[in-house]
């Protein structure tokens, strides 16, 4: 496992129960971001093939919401801890420890992945790589809703998020990324910050052709 | 205890080693409890017979990472 990998999974062990507690609802408070999960379950569903990941899990609010959305969804976490909670919180759902960047799934099985603000811990470098793994377990047709930090500017900007550093992406740099790994992005939101931290919210949806 | 795991799962999840299918193996451990079942322990194990990498069900979460695998055949870690 990787240094930023290890140091990712620690800290977001050490934060399981005040994350949960800010992040336990179903987006109530952010309607707009709702929309896109919302899209992202009823375009999966139409694709005839349900399954879903939701790779970087953490509590697992948003696979509880995935699977009440009409989707056989399960959640994959590195950190123990989250994953621990989440099968508290929602006993009736799978979750397991896993990296995102070695998939425990097979080729072309799933009909999305989401991954909610769970590559923005990625080195910029890294994630082509991260990418083509999430494209792998994709069926054709298949959908990735990914969420994220934006910036304005040209390049990445790396910053000290609260738990482990991150990154913030221009939203075209990240699109053009999807299209790398063969992915086809059609539908984008880009909104004002939700926390403090002062970066845009961006959320791209994508279909691999 | 047993350990289920729905059929549509299992037939997705995949070694994350070698991306070959994997199976839900229960093995009775040695030792068990006096007067009691004796204990199991729920693996999930890759079918592919060069890989065979085994992986940990700890308390009904599946543990899919290749650092905590047990080798086939030993109780020792893949690592």
């Amino acid at each position: 496992m990787l240094g930023h990998q290890e140091e990712t999974r620690a800290a977001y062990d050490g934060v399981v129960e005040l994350y949960a507690s800010m992040f336990a609802d179903r987006l109530e408070s952010q309607p707009y971001a709702r929309v896109m999960v919302g899209t992202f379950a009823e375009l999966v569903r139409g694709t005839g093939n349900p399954r879903v990941a939701d790779v970087g899990c953490g509590p697992g609010h948003l696979t509880a919401m995935l699977h009440d959305l009409g989707l056989d969804a399960f959640g994959l976490d590195l950190s123990p801890a989250m994953v621990e909670h989440a099968r508290r919180a929602h006993p009736a759902l799978r979750f397991e420890e896993a990296r995102m960047e070695a998939l425990p799934v097979g080729d072309r099985v799933l009909g999305g992945v989401l991954a909610r603000y769970s590559m923005i811990h990625t080195p910029p470098g890294e994630l082509p790589a991260l990418l083509a793994e999430q494209v792998r377990v994709l069926a054709p047709g298949g959908l990735l809703l990914v969420s994220f930090f934006a910036t304005d500017g040209a390049e990445p900007v790396r910053f000290d998020h609260k738990v482990s550093p991150a990154y913030s992406w221009p939203v075209d740099r990240f699109a053009e990324l999807l299209a790398g790994a063969g992915l086809v992005p059609f539908t984008r939101l880009v909104h004002d910050p939700v926390s403090e931290r002062g970066f845009l919210d961006a959320h791209l949806l994508a279909r691999l052709s | 205890m047993s350990v289920k795991i729905e059929s549509w799962l299992l037939d997705i999840l995949a070694c994350p080693q070698c991306k070959s299918p994997i199976r839900l193996d229960e093995r009775e451990l040695d030792g068990a409890a006096d007067g009691g079942e004796p204990a199991t322990a729920a693996e999930l194990v890759c079918t592919d017979p060069a890989c065979g990498l085994a992986y940990p069900i700890r308390d009904g979460i599946p543990v899919l990472l290749v650092d905590e695998a047990r080798r086939p055949g030993t109780g020792a870690a893949a690592r």
